[in-house]
């Protein structure tokens, strides 16, 4: 036994001096090997231990990413801005080391540096002052916390299509439960690459603005960028492990010491558990303590004593020994992103690419919440000014990107610009929980084709305009003006496809002396027929009547009306009234 | 081994009898279907391939409500996929009354109706009292006659719209493409046009004329699918 666990303590130390990864230290030089986990590894890890351990409830995947402070940073800018020396050229250039320096006392503290920084001899905490003796030519830029925190939340939200569980933990990592996902996703290897691509190309699309790094063809931002997917049973001791450059998974509680065992010391998160960090590292070197088997081979007593009971709290949530109660991260209810172009433009080509752009976004969205939305809007803004707005609406409700994508296509197509737009914006609109959604049991198939009824109806309304599409409804009441009433889409509740049954007009009838036939066309305005007909008009012949409708004393609508269906010269069916208030004759429908 | 074989046999057999698909179960007249699929049609259907062994069984028809003219029309009713022109001197001649019967049929078994651009408000006590439910009726009301003409293409093409009623003139390519739409979607489309004297040859397979008249409505048949020169009759309203 104790063979074994000093077989593993010498792997993982060779493995931590081949990653020269430390905390904050810019760009590490990861060897390819060991930034992904060999999925024949995760294979033998045993799924019925997995499964029947009570011990192993949890397991939390920690992404760390060491390079969000530098990735936030809008070097374009910087490199102009700044630069102002001779050497500067137009072109800022890739090739200039970048720093991000952090306010400490009054001092400029380099927070990150780049890989090109690092191998000038700047690392991280070292004084701005002598980052810039060592190298002259530096682009700097201050850090920015709340950027930052967006990114983390961002890839957050990307990832909660994989566990509601995920937070973002301050200032570089996101943290995944993923214990109840295992079986979902078929499996421990096939979720870790599920997620690991999943990451992959979520930090790939946030970092490289879409549009302008096409536009510019630029090639240095797609490369891959770096990102330590660890996981453990504790939150504390895989982020321990994904910071320490470590994409290793534990899953089980009684592994964990013998995994952290090598790390060094200066991986514990410190920063809040005790007064002074550095101090309290100086103490532990002291004290011989280098890497963390030290430091569980000393009685907690000890410690507790020397620094705190926080500092015992924090040693046993990394064992397992304390419940670790996270909040997960909980998504805005309405979905809000806007896209800078990089010029001017109205070519609807790149309107295209921008407008799908955003939409993926929102349907990833969607999917991490599990919900469908029935109508978004797309804003076109030239320097925050509104040029036009276009709603797009699909009752049915949909998350899937293929289904909205040819209503987006249909409206770009007809969309004509008045000016030049450089900024678009999304909302999502009417968003609803997806099992809210009504689906057609039997018709499953024809579903995913385009030619089902809620797909024809979204492209109308979004071709014609909701004002153009109606529905009919009847009401109950006497008068033959005020029994039909007419709804555009709009009116129709986001979340049923179908009016509510309960005023449709088979169940709430018209009146029951709905005796004598109603004509199919009904005129706007009942037309006169001919002047000061007072008796029997000429050239009508009666067929049925009349039908005498009183009604209306009590909204100001009165009326009195002898309603005949009769024929009239051209032999057809018409619908006509005397008025019993001055005697005058009225056309009023056709039967058709 | 004998006995291994079988159980991939009896495996494969059971792999072929799940792939069957929903549409082939539903096609099968031995299965209960709800009130979607109305009884009645379903026999005088029947009835119609029995009587008259001719009749193309391949397209599906839906019955006029009209005796004579079930016994006058090829597929003894008004055809899908076809396109339909209804040709009448002034509107209220007895067009719509003409197709209630048949709107009411494709009403109940859950189709849905669309009028696009007609001459006057659809008048919806008057559809409820014909027997069309008014869930399943759609009013397309547009100036621009290019939206019209794509509202119907498109409404022709969806595969839940039975009819689309359709006011206006068309060209040839126009009714090329519209009838392409019906053939595609299956569904029934009538196009009410005012054009009296109207020589040219659409292509179409139903042309008619109404004239009401004093018992009721004359329909002329300038152009109907199998048969040859025009046709007229009469239809008595009571």
């Amino acid at each position: 036994m104790r063979r074994s666990i000093r077989s593993t303590e010498l792997a993982l130390t060779d493995a931590s001096k081949s990653s020269r990864f430390k905390h904050k230290l810019g760009y590490p030089c990861l060897s390819a090997g060991i930034t992904s986990v060999k999925t024949a590894d995760l294979s033998s890890v045993d799924q019925t231990s997995l499964d029947n351990d009570p011990s192993t409830q949890a397991l939390w995947l920690a992404v760390y990413l060491p390079d969000v402070s530098l990735e936030v940073c809008d070097w374009d800018d910087i490199g102009l801005s700044l630069d102002s020396g001779p050497n500067s050229s137009l072109d800022p250039g890739p090739d200039k080391p970048r720093l991000v320096v952090e306010q400490q006392r009054s001092q400029s503290i380099v927070y990150a540096a780049c890989e090109l920084a690092f191998e000038a001899g700047i690392t991280a905490g070292m004084k701005l002052l002598s980052a810039q003796a060592l190298c002259a030519d530096l682009q700097i830029c201050e850090r920015q916390p709340n950027k930052e925190l967006q990114y983390l939340i961002s890839l957050a939200e990307s990832l909660q299509v994989f566990t509601p569980m995920v937070r973002a933990e301050q200032p570089d990592a996101v943290l995944l439960e993923v214990r109840d996902s295992i079986k979902l996703f078929g499996g421990l290897a096939a979720l870790h690459s599920a997620i690991h691509s999943s990451i992959d190309s979520s930090i790939q699309h946030s970092l490289c603005d879409f549009v302008t790094s096409r536009a510019k063809g630029r090639t240095e931002m797609n490369e891959n960028p770096r990102f330590i997917l660890a996981g453990a049973p504790t939150p504390e001791a895989s982020l321990i492990l994904a910071r320490a450059g470590q994409p290793i998974l534990i899953t089980e509680i009684a592994a964990i010491k013998t995994a952290l065992g090598s790390l060094p010391v200066s991986y514990l998160p410190l920063t809040g558990v005790v007064k002074s960090t550095t101090r309290s590292f100086r103490q532990l070197q002291d004290m011989g303590v280098d890497s963390l088997q030290d430091l569980w081979r000393l009685p907690l007593s000890g410690l507790r004593e020397r620094f705190g009971d926080d500092f015992v709290g924090l040693l046993e949530r990394i064992q397992g020994k304390v419940m670790d109660v996270r909040p997960a991260h909980e998504s805005k209810p309405c979905f809000s992103q806007s896209l800078d172009l990089e010029t001017e433009t109205d070519s609807r080509q790149w309107l295209n690419h921008g407008c799908e752009y955003l939409l993926e976004q929102l349907c990833t969205w969607l999917g991490g919440i599990s919900a469908v939305m029935s109508q978004m809007e797309f804003v076109f803004l030239h320097n925050d000014r509104v040029i036009e707005r276009m709603d797009i609406g699909n009752r049915q409700g949909s998350a899937q990107k293929t289904e909205w994508l040819p209503l987006l296509n249909l409206y770009l197509e007809r969309q004509v610009l008045a000016e030049p737009v450089n900024q678009l914006q999304l909302h999502s609109q009417h968003v609803y929980p997806a099992h809210l959604q009504n689906l057609d049991l039997f018709r499953q198939a024809s579903l995913a084709g385009r030619d089902d009824w809620s797909t024809t109806l979204a492209e109308l309304s979004v071709r014609l305009g909701e004002s153009h599409l109606f529905f009919l409804d009847t009401q109950a009441d006497h008068r033959p003006e005020k029994q039909l009433t007419l709804f555009s889409s709009e009116d129709v509740s986001p979340h049923r496809a179908e009016r509510p049954k309960a005023t449709s007009g088979k169940h709430q009838p018209l009146p029951g002396n709905l005796i004598g036939s109603r004509p199919c066309w009904l005129l706007n305005k009942a037309q006169r027929l001919g002047k000061l007909l007072s008796g029997w008009p000429t050239g009508y012949q009666r067929i049925s009547g009349p039908e005498r409708i009183e009604s209306g004393w009590w909204d100001g609508a009165d009326m009195r009306r002898d309603y005949y269906v009769v024929q009239d010269g051209q032999s057809r069916h018409v619908w006509i009234y005397r008025d019993l208030e001055n005697q005058h004759w009225f056309l009023h429908g056709l039967f058709a | 081994m004998g006995k291994l074989f079988s159980e991939n046999e009896q495996q494969l057999e059971r792999q072929v009898n799940q792939r069957i698909s929903l549409d082939a179960c539903l096609d099968r007249a031995d299965i209960w279907k709800g009130r979607r699929y109305k009884l009645p049609a379903y026999k005088s259907y029947k009835q119609g391939l029995k009587d008259t062994p001719q009749t193309d069984s391949s397209i599906s028809s839906v019955s006029t409500g009209y005796a004579v003219l079930d016994a006058l029309l090829p597929s003894r009713g008004w055809s899908a996929s076809e396109l339909t022109e209804i040709a009448v001197p002034e509107w209220g001649q007895g067009e719509m009354r003409l197709l209630m019967p048949c709107l009411a049929e494709l009403a109940a078994r859950g189709k849905r109706i669309a009028l696009v651009a007609p001459p006057m408000t659809p008048y919806a006590p008057a559809m409820l009292q014909a027997g069309v439910a008014l869930e399943q009726l759609v009013w397309i009301q547009t100036e621009q006659s290019s939206d019209m003409l794509w509202s119907t293409e498109r409404l022709l093409r969806c595969g839940d719209v039975g009819a689309v009623l359709f006011w206006g003139k068309l060209n040839f390519q126009q009714a090329r493409r519209l009838h392409m739409a019906a053939q595609a979607g299956g569904s029934h489309g009538f196009v009410f046009t005012r054009s009296l004297n109207d020589q040219s040859s659409l292509p179409l397979s139903i042309r008619l004329q109404l004239k009401a008249n004093q018992s009721g409505l004359a329909i002329h048949f300038r152009k109907l699918k199998s048969q040859c020169g025009e046709v007229s009759v009469q239809l008595n309203w009571h």
